[in-house]
Protein backbone atom coordinates (compact mmCIF):
# COMPACT_ATOMS: atom_id res chain seq x y z
CA UNK A 1 0.00 0.00 0.00
CA UNK A 2 1.82 3.03 -1.24
CA UNK A 3 -0.38 5.85 -0.03
CA UNK A 4 -0.53 4.98 3.71
CA UNK A 5 3.23 4.52 3.67
CA UNK A 6 3.67 7.98 2.17
CA UNK A 7 1.37 9.42 4.80
CA UNK A 8 3.30 7.74 7.59
CA UNK A 9 6.56 9.12 6.23
CA UNK A 10 5.13 12.61 6.17
CA UNK A 11 3.75 12.22 9.65
CA UNK A 12 7.18 11.38 10.92
CA UNK A 13 8.31 14.89 10.01
CA UNK A 14 5.82 16.45 12.46
CA UNK A 15 6.60 16.19 16.15
CA UNK A 16 2.90 16.32 17.06
CA UNK A 17 2.00 13.70 14.49
CA UNK A 18 -0.45 15.97 12.70
CA UNK A 19 -0.82 16.11 8.95
CA UNK A 20 -0.81 19.33 7.02
CA UNK A 21 -1.62 19.64 3.34
CA UNK A 22 1.52 21.59 2.69
CA UNK A 23 4.01 19.25 4.39
CA UNK A 24 4.63 17.21 1.27
CA UNK A 25 4.62 20.05 -1.22
CA UNK A 26 6.90 22.42 0.63
CA UNK A 27 9.72 20.05 1.51
CA UNK A 28 11.09 19.63 -2.07
CA UNK A 29 10.86 23.37 -2.56
CA UNK A 30 12.84 23.90 0.63
CA UNK A 31 15.46 21.42 -0.48
CA UNK A 32 15.68 22.97 -3.94
CA UNK A 33 15.81 26.46 -2.49
CA UNK A 34 18.49 25.53 -0.01
CA UNK A 35 20.66 23.86 -2.64
CA UNK A 36 20.14 26.71 -5.10
CA UNK A 37 20.93 29.34 -2.44
CA UNK A 38 24.07 27.45 -1.39
CA UNK A 39 25.29 27.07 -4.98
CA UNK A 40 24.54 30.66 -5.98
CA UNK A 41 26.00 31.97 -2.68
CA UNK A 42 29.22 29.98 -3.14
CA UNK A 43 29.48 31.14 -6.74
CA UNK A 44 28.86 34.72 -5.64
CA UNK A 45 31.54 34.58 -2.94
CA UNK A 46 34.02 33.35 -5.54
CA UNK A 47 33.16 36.30 -7.80
CA UNK A 48 32.71 39.04 -5.22
CA UNK A 49 32.31 39.14 -1.42
CA UNK A 50 29.59 41.84 -1.58
CA UNK A 51 27.59 39.93 -4.17
CA UNK A 52 27.97 36.76 -2.14
CA UNK A 53 26.77 38.46 1.03
CA UNK A 54 23.78 39.95 -0.76
CA UNK A 55 22.83 36.61 -2.26
CA UNK A 56 23.27 34.91 1.12
CA UNK A 57 20.93 37.42 2.81
CA UNK A 58 18.38 36.98 0.05
CA UNK A 59 18.65 33.21 0.32
CA UNK A 60 18.19 33.31 4.09
CA UNK A 61 15.16 35.55 3.68
CA UNK A 62 13.66 33.11 1.18
CA UNK A 63 14.37 30.21 3.51
CA UNK A 64 12.73 32.04 6.37
CA UNK A 65 9.63 32.65 4.24
CA UNK A 66 9.47 28.97 3.34
CA UNK A 67 10.27 27.51 6.74
CA UNK A 68 8.46 29.81 9.16
CA UNK A 69 4.97 28.50 9.76
CA UNK A 70 2.07 30.82 10.57
CA UNK A 71 -1.48 29.57 11.13
CA UNK A 72 -0.56 26.26 9.56
CA UNK A 73 0.94 27.58 6.32
CA UNK A 74 4.43 28.81 5.37
CA UNK A 75 4.92 32.55 5.58
CA UNK A 76 5.60 32.53 1.83
CA UNK A 77 1.96 31.55 1.20
CA UNK A 78 0.74 34.51 3.28
CA UNK A 79 3.04 36.85 1.35
CA UNK A 80 1.85 35.49 -2.00
CA UNK A 81 -1.80 35.83 -0.94
CA UNK A 82 -1.18 39.39 0.23
CA UNK A 83 0.47 40.23 -3.11
CA UNK A 84 -2.44 38.66 -5.00
CA UNK A 85 -4.93 40.61 -2.89
CA UNK A 86 -3.06 43.87 -3.47
CA UNK A 87 -2.97 43.22 -7.23
CA UNK A 88 -6.69 42.45 -7.17
CA UNK A 89 -7.39 45.75 -5.42
CA UNK A 90 -5.24 47.67 -7.91
CA UNK A 91 -7.17 46.07 -10.79
CA UNK A 92 -10.40 47.10 -9.07
CA UNK A 93 -11.82 43.61 -8.55
CA UNK A 94 -14.70 43.63 -6.07
CA UNK A 95 -15.21 47.38 -6.23
CA UNK A 96 -17.20 47.64 -9.43
CA UNK A 97 -20.12 50.01 -9.84
CA UNK A 98 -22.53 47.23 -8.88
CA UNK A 99 -21.62 47.49 -5.22
CA UNK A 100 -21.67 50.12 -2.53
CA UNK A 101 -23.09 53.51 -3.42
CA UNK A 102 -23.28 55.81 -6.41
CA UNK A 103 -24.08 59.51 -6.12
CA UNK A 104 -27.29 60.51 -7.90
CA UNK A 105 -27.14 63.58 -10.18
CA UNK A 106 -28.67 66.66 -8.60
CA UNK A 107 -29.27 70.26 -9.62
CA UNK A 108 -26.68 72.89 -8.77
CA UNK A 109 -28.92 74.77 -6.34
CA UNK A 110 -31.33 72.58 -4.44
CA UNK A 111 -34.75 73.89 -3.37
CA UNK A 112 -34.99 75.08 0.25
CA UNK A 113 -36.89 71.95 1.26
CA UNK A 114 -33.96 69.76 0.19
CA UNK A 115 -31.09 72.07 1.10
CA UNK A 116 -27.91 70.26 2.09
CA UNK A 117 -29.10 66.85 0.94
CA UNK A 118 -27.58 64.46 -1.55
CA UNK A 119 -29.22 61.40 -3.04
CA UNK A 120 -27.22 58.17 -3.12
CA UNK A 121 -28.04 55.08 -5.13
CA UNK A 122 -27.09 52.38 -2.63
CA UNK A 123 -26.77 48.64 -2.92
CA UNK A 124 -29.47 46.80 -0.97
CA UNK A 125 -29.11 43.09 -0.15
CA UNK A 126 -32.04 41.01 -1.44
CA UNK A 127 -33.92 43.97 -2.97
CA UNK A 128 -31.22 45.24 -5.35
CA UNK A 129 -30.97 49.01 -5.02
CA UNK A 130 -32.18 51.50 -2.43
CA UNK A 131 -32.14 55.29 -2.44
CA UNK A 132 -30.45 56.94 0.54
CA UNK A 133 -30.69 60.66 1.25
CA UNK A 134 -27.59 62.05 2.92
CA UNK A 135 -27.90 65.31 4.83
CA UNK A 136 -24.37 66.64 4.62
CA UNK A 137 -24.57 69.30 7.39
CA UNK A 138 -25.64 66.78 10.06
CA UNK A 139 -24.34 63.48 8.70
CA UNK A 140 -27.81 61.96 9.15
CA UNK A 141 -29.25 59.72 6.44
CA UNK A 142 -32.70 58.54 5.48
CA UNK A 143 -34.17 55.65 3.53
CA UNK A 144 -37.75 54.99 2.46
CA UNK A 145 -39.97 51.94 2.25
CA UNK A 146 -42.94 51.90 -0.13
CA UNK A 147 -46.00 50.52 1.66
CA UNK A 148 -48.94 48.59 0.29
CA UNK A 149 -51.71 51.08 -0.60
CA UNK A 150 -55.42 50.56 -0.06
CA UNK A 151 -58.17 52.68 -1.57
CA UNK A 152 -60.42 51.88 1.42
CA UNK A 153 -58.17 54.04 3.63
CA UNK A 154 -59.61 57.11 1.93
CA UNK A 155 -63.24 56.08 1.62
CA UNK A 156 -63.96 54.16 4.83
CA UNK A 157 -63.20 56.09 8.07
CA UNK A 158 -63.12 52.84 10.08
CA UNK A 159 -60.43 51.42 7.78
CA UNK A 160 -58.64 54.75 7.92
CA UNK A 161 -58.59 54.59 11.73
CA UNK A 162 -57.20 51.05 11.68
CA UNK A 163 -54.48 51.96 9.21
CA UNK A 164 -53.61 55.10 11.17
CA UNK A 165 -53.24 53.05 14.37
CA UNK A 166 -50.91 50.65 12.51
CA UNK A 167 -48.85 53.54 11.17
CA UNK A 168 -48.42 55.06 14.65
CA UNK A 169 -47.36 51.62 15.93
CA UNK A 170 -44.85 51.32 13.09
CA UNK A 171 -43.48 54.78 13.91
CA UNK A 172 -43.18 53.87 17.59
CA UNK A 173 -41.36 50.61 16.74
CA UNK A 174 -38.95 52.45 14.46
CA UNK A 175 -38.31 55.27 16.90
CA UNK A 176 -37.51 52.74 19.64
CA UNK A 177 -34.30 51.86 17.80
CA UNK A 178 -31.23 53.66 19.09
CA UNK A 179 -30.03 54.62 15.61
CA UNK A 180 -33.35 56.04 14.36
CA UNK A 181 -33.78 59.74 15.10
CA UNK A 182 -37.12 60.22 13.32
CA UNK A 183 -39.69 58.21 11.40
CA UNK A 184 -42.51 59.35 9.16
CA UNK A 185 -45.40 57.84 7.22
CA UNK A 186 -46.58 59.95 4.29
CA UNK A 187 -49.83 59.48 2.41
CA UNK A 188 -50.22 61.13 -0.99
CA UNK A 189 -53.96 61.67 -1.49
CA UNK A 190 -54.92 62.17 -5.13
CA UNK A 191 -57.95 64.35 -5.93
CA UNK A 192 -59.83 61.54 -7.66
CA UNK A 193 -61.76 59.34 -5.27
CA UNK A 194 -61.31 55.60 -5.66
CA UNK A 195 -57.64 55.55 -6.60
CA UNK A 196 -55.41 54.10 -3.86
CA UNK A 197 -53.10 56.58 -2.14
CA UNK A 198 -49.33 56.29 -2.34
CA UNK A 199 -48.01 55.46 1.13
CA UNK A 200 -44.38 55.47 2.16
CA UNK A 201 -42.40 55.10 5.36
CA UNK A 202 -39.22 57.11 5.82
CA UNK A 203 -36.68 56.61 8.60
CA UNK A 204 -33.96 59.08 9.50
CA UNK A 205 -30.90 57.30 10.82
CA UNK A 206 -27.89 58.50 12.75
CA UNK A 207 -25.23 56.10 11.40
CA UNK A 208 -22.85 57.06 14.20
CA UNK A 209 -25.31 56.23 16.99
CA UNK A 210 -23.74 52.84 17.74
CA UNK A 211 -20.27 52.97 16.30
CA UNK A 212 -17.83 55.37 14.76
CA UNK A 213 -18.28 55.58 11.01
CA UNK A 214 -15.52 57.00 8.86
CA UNK A 215 -16.86 56.81 5.31
CA UNK A 216 -20.16 57.59 3.67
CA UNK A 217 -20.40 54.09 2.14
CA UNK A 218 -20.45 52.49 5.59
CA UNK A 219 -23.02 55.06 6.75
CA UNK A 220 -25.26 54.28 3.76
CA UNK A 221 -24.91 50.53 4.43
CA UNK A 222 -25.98 51.01 8.05
CA UNK A 223 -28.95 53.13 6.94
CA UNK A 224 -30.08 50.46 4.48
CA UNK A 225 -29.63 47.85 7.24
CA UNK A 226 -31.61 49.91 9.76
CA UNK A 227 -34.52 50.18 7.33
CA UNK A 228 -34.46 46.43 6.69
CA UNK A 229 -34.33 45.69 10.42
CA UNK A 230 -37.66 47.41 11.13
CA UNK A 231 -40.38 44.78 11.19
CA UNK A 232 -43.34 46.32 9.37
CA UNK A 233 -45.46 43.17 9.57
CA UNK A 234 -45.32 43.23 13.37
CA UNK A 235 -47.00 46.65 13.19
CA UNK A 236 -49.64 45.30 10.80
CA UNK A 237 -48.29 47.15 7.79
CA UNK A 238 -47.46 45.46 4.48
CA UNK A 239 -44.30 46.73 2.80
CA UNK A 240 -43.79 46.57 -0.96
CA UNK A 241 -40.07 47.29 -1.32
CA UNK A 242 -37.42 49.89 -0.47
CA UNK A 243 -37.70 53.00 -2.62
CA UNK A 244 -34.91 53.25 -5.18
CA UNK A 245 -33.09 56.47 -5.98
CA UNK A 246 -35.28 56.76 -9.09
CA UNK A 247 -38.40 56.43 -6.91
CA UNK A 248 -37.21 59.12 -4.49
CA UNK A 249 -36.25 61.56 -7.23
CA UNK A 250 -39.57 60.97 -9.00
CA UNK A 251 -41.63 61.36 -5.79
CA UNK A 252 -39.80 64.58 -4.94
CA UNK A 253 -40.30 65.86 -8.49
CA UNK A 254 -44.02 65.03 -8.32
CA UNK A 255 -44.31 66.91 -5.01
CA UNK A 256 -42.85 70.06 -6.53
CA UNK A 257 -44.95 69.71 -9.66
CA UNK A 258 -48.04 67.59 -8.88
CA UNK A 259 -49.25 67.76 -12.49
CA UNK A 260 -46.08 66.17 -13.83
CA UNK A 261 -46.45 62.86 -15.60
CA UNK A 262 -44.58 59.89 -14.26
CA UNK A 263 -41.50 58.61 -16.00
CA UNK A 264 -41.99 56.25 -18.91
CA UNK A 265 -39.85 53.09 -19.16
CA UNK A 266 -36.47 53.87 -20.67
CA UNK A 267 -36.80 57.57 -19.97
CA UNK A 268 -34.01 59.42 -18.13
CA UNK A 269 -34.94 59.66 -14.41
CA UNK A 270 -35.16 63.15 -12.91
CA UNK A 271 -32.27 64.70 -11.07
CA UNK A 272 -32.54 65.14 -7.30
CA UNK A 273 -34.31 68.38 -6.41
CA UNK A 274 -34.91 69.22 -10.05
CA UNK A 275 -36.68 72.57 -10.04
CA UNK A 276 -36.58 75.42 -12.51
CA UNK A 277 -34.33 78.22 -11.29
CA UNK A 278 -36.00 81.20 -9.63
CA UNK A 279 -39.37 79.45 -9.34
CA UNK A 280 -39.26 79.05 -5.56
CA UNK A 281 -40.52 81.57 -3.02
CA UNK A 282 -41.47 81.00 0.60
CA UNK A 283 -43.94 83.36 2.22
CA UNK A 284 -45.34 83.43 5.76
CA UNK A 285 -48.46 81.44 4.84
CA UNK A 286 -47.61 79.80 1.51
CA UNK A 287 -44.77 78.25 -0.48
CA UNK A 288 -44.51 78.76 -4.24
CA UNK A 289 -42.71 76.19 -6.36
CA UNK A 290 -42.77 76.04 -10.15
CA UNK A 291 -46.26 77.31 -11.04
CA UNK A 292 -47.81 75.79 -7.92
CA UNK A 293 -48.61 77.26 -4.53
CA UNK A 294 -48.71 75.11 -1.39
CA UNK A 295 -49.89 75.70 2.12
CA UNK A 296 -48.89 73.48 5.04
CA UNK A 297 -50.50 72.95 8.42
CA UNK A 298 -49.21 71.05 11.42
CA UNK A 299 -50.52 69.71 14.69
CA UNK A 300 -48.41 68.49 17.55
CA UNK A 301 -49.60 66.16 20.27
CA UNK A 302 -48.95 67.69 23.68
CA UNK A 303 -46.47 65.73 25.77
CA UNK A 304 -48.08 62.59 27.16
CA UNK A 305 -51.18 62.91 24.98
CA UNK A 306 -52.13 61.05 21.82
CA UNK A 307 -54.07 62.17 18.78
CA UNK A 308 -57.74 61.39 18.58
CA UNK A 309 -58.24 58.19 16.61
CA UNK A 310 -60.39 59.95 14.01
CA UNK A 311 -58.13 63.00 13.58
CA UNK A 312 -56.03 61.64 10.75
CA UNK A 313 -58.75 59.74 8.79
CA UNK A 314 -60.60 63.05 8.35
CA UNK A 315 -57.56 64.47 6.61
CA UNK A 316 -57.37 61.51 4.22
CA UNK A 317 -60.72 62.24 2.56
CA UNK A 318 -60.00 63.07 -1.11
CA UNK A 319 -60.54 66.70 -2.02
CA UNK A 320 -60.34 68.91 -5.07
CA UNK A 321 -56.55 69.23 -4.98
CA UNK A 322 -53.65 66.84 -4.27
CA UNK A 323 -52.86 66.63 -0.57
CA UNK A 324 -50.00 65.14 1.41
CA UNK A 325 -50.53 63.94 4.99
CA UNK A 326 -47.43 63.06 7.01
CA UNK A 327 -47.33 61.43 10.44
CA UNK A 328 -44.01 62.07 12.19
CA UNK A 329 -42.49 60.67 15.33
CA UNK A 330 -39.14 62.06 16.34
CA UNK A 331 -36.95 62.68 19.33
CA UNK A 332 -37.05 66.32 20.42
CA UNK A 333 -35.03 68.08 23.09
CA UNK A 334 -37.84 67.48 25.62
CA UNK A 335 -38.68 63.91 24.62
CA UNK A 336 -40.65 62.17 21.90
CA UNK A 337 -42.76 64.40 19.67
CA UNK A 338 -45.63 63.21 17.49
CA UNK A 339 -46.76 65.54 14.71
CA UNK A 340 -49.08 65.51 11.73
CA UNK A 341 -48.33 67.72 8.74
CA UNK A 342 -50.76 68.42 5.92
CA UNK A 343 -49.78 70.10 2.65
CA UNK A 344 -52.13 71.00 -0.18
CA UNK A 345 -50.87 72.25 -3.56
CA UNK A 346 -52.81 74.19 -6.21
CA UNK A 347 -51.84 75.14 -9.73
CA UNK A 348 -53.91 78.28 -10.27
CA UNK A 349 -53.60 81.16 -7.83
CA UNK A 350 -57.37 81.66 -8.07
CA UNK A 351 -57.89 78.19 -6.55
CA UNK A 352 -55.66 78.84 -3.56
CA UNK A 353 -58.32 80.45 -1.36
CA UNK A 354 -60.86 77.69 -2.09
CA UNK A 355 -58.28 74.96 -1.45
CA UNK A 356 -57.37 76.48 1.89
CA UNK A 357 -61.02 76.78 2.86
CA UNK A 358 -61.59 73.14 1.90
CA UNK A 359 -58.62 71.99 3.97
CA UNK A 360 -59.59 74.15 6.96
CA UNK A 361 -63.09 72.69 6.88
CA UNK A 362 -61.47 69.26 7.36
CA UNK A 363 -59.14 70.57 10.01
CA UNK A 364 -61.85 72.06 12.20
CA UNK A 365 -63.04 68.57 13.09
CA UNK A 366 -59.53 67.32 13.98
CA UNK A 367 -58.30 67.48 17.56
CA UNK A 368 -55.86 68.85 18.55
CA UNK A 369 -56.26 71.75 16.13
CA UNK A 370 -53.97 72.08 13.11
CA UNK A 371 -52.23 75.39 12.75
CA UNK A 372 -50.70 76.96 9.72
CA UNK A 373 -46.88 76.73 9.74
CA UNK A 374 -46.26 80.45 9.77
CA UNK A 375 -42.91 81.48 8.26
CA UNK A 376 -41.92 77.81 7.98
CA UNK A 377 -43.80 76.89 4.82
CA UNK A 378 -40.79 75.62 2.86
CA UNK A 379 -39.63 73.52 5.82
CA UNK A 380 -43.13 72.11 6.40
CA UNK A 381 -43.40 71.30 2.69
CA UNK A 382 -40.12 69.37 3.00
CA UNK A 383 -41.47 67.15 5.81
CA UNK A 384 -43.64 65.29 3.31
CA UNK A 385 -40.77 64.68 0.91
CA UNK A 386 -38.97 61.31 1.14
CA UNK A 387 -35.87 63.00 2.48
CA UNK A 388 -36.05 62.49 6.26
CA UNK A 389 -36.23 64.77 9.25
CA UNK A 390 -32.99 66.56 9.88
CA UNK A 391 -32.23 68.59 12.97
CA UNK A 392 -31.89 72.31 12.17
CA UNK A 393 -28.57 72.46 13.97
CA UNK A 394 -25.28 71.08 12.65
CA UNK A 395 -23.71 68.21 14.55
CA UNK A 396 -20.16 66.95 14.61
CA UNK A 397 -19.26 65.46 11.26
CA UNK A 398 -17.93 61.96 11.70
CA UNK A 399 -17.44 61.30 8.03
CA UNK A 400 -17.02 63.67 5.17
CA UNK A 401 -15.71 61.54 2.39
CA UNK A 402 -17.17 62.06 -1.02
CA UNK A 403 -18.49 58.69 -2.23
CA UNK B 1 -18.37 25.23 11.80
CA UNK B 2 -20.48 23.00 14.03
CA UNK B 3 -17.23 21.30 15.17
CA UNK B 4 -15.65 24.66 15.91
CA UNK B 5 -18.71 25.75 17.87
CA UNK B 6 -18.59 22.50 19.84
CA UNK B 7 -14.91 23.09 20.49
CA UNK B 8 -15.99 26.51 21.74
CA UNK B 9 -18.14 24.73 24.33
CA UNK B 10 -21.51 25.21 22.67
CA UNK B 11 -24.18 22.57 22.23
CA UNK B 12 -24.93 22.63 18.53
CA UNK B 13 -27.93 21.40 16.62
CA UNK B 14 -28.03 21.78 12.85
CA UNK B 15 -31.40 22.95 11.56
CA UNK B 16 -32.83 22.92 8.09
CA UNK B 17 -35.09 25.61 6.72
CA UNK B 18 -38.54 25.19 8.25
CA UNK B 19 -37.31 23.28 11.32
CA UNK B 20 -38.42 24.55 14.71
CA UNK B 21 -35.85 26.31 16.81
CA UNK B 22 -35.56 24.61 20.22
CA UNK B 23 -36.62 26.75 23.17
CA UNK B 24 -33.84 28.85 24.72
CA UNK B 25 -31.56 28.15 21.75
CA UNK B 26 -29.61 30.92 20.07
CA UNK B 27 -29.94 30.86 16.28
CA UNK B 28 -26.61 31.16 14.48
CA UNK B 29 -26.29 31.73 10.75
CA UNK B 30 -22.99 30.69 9.19
CA UNK B 31 -21.88 32.17 5.88
CA UNK B 32 -18.79 32.47 3.74
CA UNK B 33 -17.30 35.93 3.50
CA UNK B 34 -18.42 36.32 -0.12
CA UNK B 35 -21.14 38.39 -1.72
CA UNK B 36 -23.04 35.23 -2.66
CA UNK B 37 -22.80 33.86 0.89
CA UNK B 38 -24.02 37.07 2.48
CA UNK B 39 -26.83 37.46 -0.06
CA UNK B 40 -28.16 34.09 1.08
CA UNK B 41 -28.07 35.41 4.65
CA UNK B 42 -29.89 38.57 3.54
CA UNK B 43 -32.55 36.44 1.88
CA UNK B 44 -33.00 34.38 5.05
CA UNK B 45 -33.19 37.49 7.22
CA UNK B 46 -35.82 39.01 4.94
CA UNK B 47 -38.02 35.99 5.68
CA UNK B 48 -37.04 35.72 9.36
CA UNK B 49 -40.01 35.01 11.61
CA UNK B 50 -40.61 38.02 13.85
CA UNK B 51 -41.07 35.85 16.94
CA UNK B 52 -37.73 34.07 16.51
CA UNK B 53 -34.88 35.94 18.22
CA UNK B 54 -32.45 37.76 15.96
CA UNK B 55 -29.66 35.36 14.95
CA UNK B 56 -25.92 35.67 15.40
CA UNK B 57 -24.00 35.80 12.18
CA UNK B 58 -20.74 33.85 11.91
CA UNK B 59 -18.79 34.81 8.82
CA UNK B 60 -16.04 32.40 7.78
CA UNK B 61 -13.24 33.98 5.78
CA UNK B 62 -12.86 32.25 2.45
CA UNK B 63 -9.35 33.59 1.85
CA UNK B 64 -6.61 34.79 4.21
CA UNK B 65 -7.13 38.40 3.15
CA UNK B 66 -9.33 41.33 4.14
CA UNK B 67 -12.85 41.23 2.63
CA UNK B 68 -13.44 43.23 -0.57
CA UNK B 69 -15.55 46.42 -0.39
CA UNK B 70 -18.71 44.64 -1.58
CA UNK B 71 -18.48 42.15 1.29
CA UNK B 72 -17.70 44.87 3.84
CA UNK B 73 -20.74 46.81 2.60
CA UNK B 74 -23.02 43.81 3.02
CA UNK B 75 -21.67 43.05 6.48
CA UNK B 76 -22.53 46.62 7.49
CA UNK B 77 -25.96 46.44 5.89
CA UNK B 78 -26.81 43.13 7.55
CA UNK B 79 -25.43 44.25 10.92
CA UNK B 80 -28.62 45.91 12.21
CA UNK B 81 -30.63 42.77 11.43
CA UNK B 82 -28.50 40.35 13.46
CA UNK B 83 -27.68 40.14 17.13
CA UNK B 84 -23.97 40.30 16.47
CA UNK B 85 -21.48 39.46 13.74
CA UNK B 86 -18.46 37.24 14.45
CA UNK B 87 -15.70 36.67 11.92
CA UNK B 88 -13.76 33.39 11.84
CA UNK B 89 -10.36 33.73 10.14
CA UNK B 90 -9.30 31.56 7.24
CA UNK B 91 -7.90 28.33 8.65
CA UNK B 92 -5.13 26.81 6.55
CA UNK B 93 -5.07 23.48 8.41
CA UNK B 94 -8.67 22.75 7.45
CA UNK B 95 -7.68 22.45 3.80
CA UNK B 96 -5.99 19.13 4.44
CA UNK B 97 -8.36 17.74 7.02
CA UNK B 98 -11.51 15.68 6.54
CA UNK B 99 -12.95 17.15 9.74
CA UNK B 100 -12.02 19.80 12.28
CA UNK B 101 -11.30 17.10 14.86
CA UNK B 102 -8.21 16.02 12.90
CA UNK B 103 -6.64 19.44 13.26
CA UNK B 104 -8.33 20.49 16.49
CA UNK B 105 -5.01 20.68 18.30
CA UNK B 106 -3.42 23.03 15.78
CA UNK B 107 -2.77 26.44 17.23
CA UNK B 108 -4.71 28.36 14.58
CA UNK B 109 -7.79 26.17 15.01
CA UNK B 110 -7.66 26.36 18.79
CA UNK B 111 -7.30 30.13 18.58
CA UNK B 112 -10.30 30.39 16.23
CA UNK B 113 -12.44 28.22 18.53
CA UNK B 114 -11.38 30.28 21.54
CA UNK B 115 -12.22 33.52 19.72
CA UNK B 116 -15.61 32.14 18.75
CA UNK B 117 -16.32 31.09 22.34
CA UNK B 118 -15.33 34.52 23.66
CA UNK B 119 -17.52 36.27 21.09
CA UNK B 120 -20.54 34.07 21.76
CA UNK B 121 -20.16 34.53 25.51
CA UNK B 122 -19.83 38.29 25.09
CA UNK B 123 -22.56 40.88 25.35
CA UNK B 124 -25.25 40.90 22.69
CA UNK B 125 -26.30 43.99 20.75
Amino acid sequence: MTVPYAVERRRSHRPDGSVAADDGSVAPAVRAGFVAAALIGSLGILVSATLGLTLAVMGLLLLALVLVDRDGAPLLHHVLVAIGHARSRVRGDGSSGETGIRPWPHVATLPAALAGTELLDADCPVHGRCGVVWHRPTGLMSATLLLEPSALVLSDPAVGETYTACWWTLLADAASRADVTAAAVTVDVAPAAGSPPAVRFTVTVDPCARERIRCVTDAAALTVGALAAIDTEAAGVVACRPATATDLATIARAAFEPGTRWMRPGEEPPAWGELSPRTEASGPRSYQHERYTSVSYAMHAPSGRRFDADAVPHLLAPGTHPRRVTLVRREGPRGTVCSVFVTVSVERTADFRAARAELESLLCTAQPRLEVCRNLQAEAFGVGLPAGWFAPHAVELNFGMTP
Amino acid sequence: MAHLLRMAGAEVELLRQGDHLPADATPVLVARSTVAGLDVVGDLLARWHPEVPDPWLVVVSDVPAPPPPAVRYRLRALGPQVERTVTVPYLWPLRAAASVDEVGERRAVRRAARGLATALAGPAR
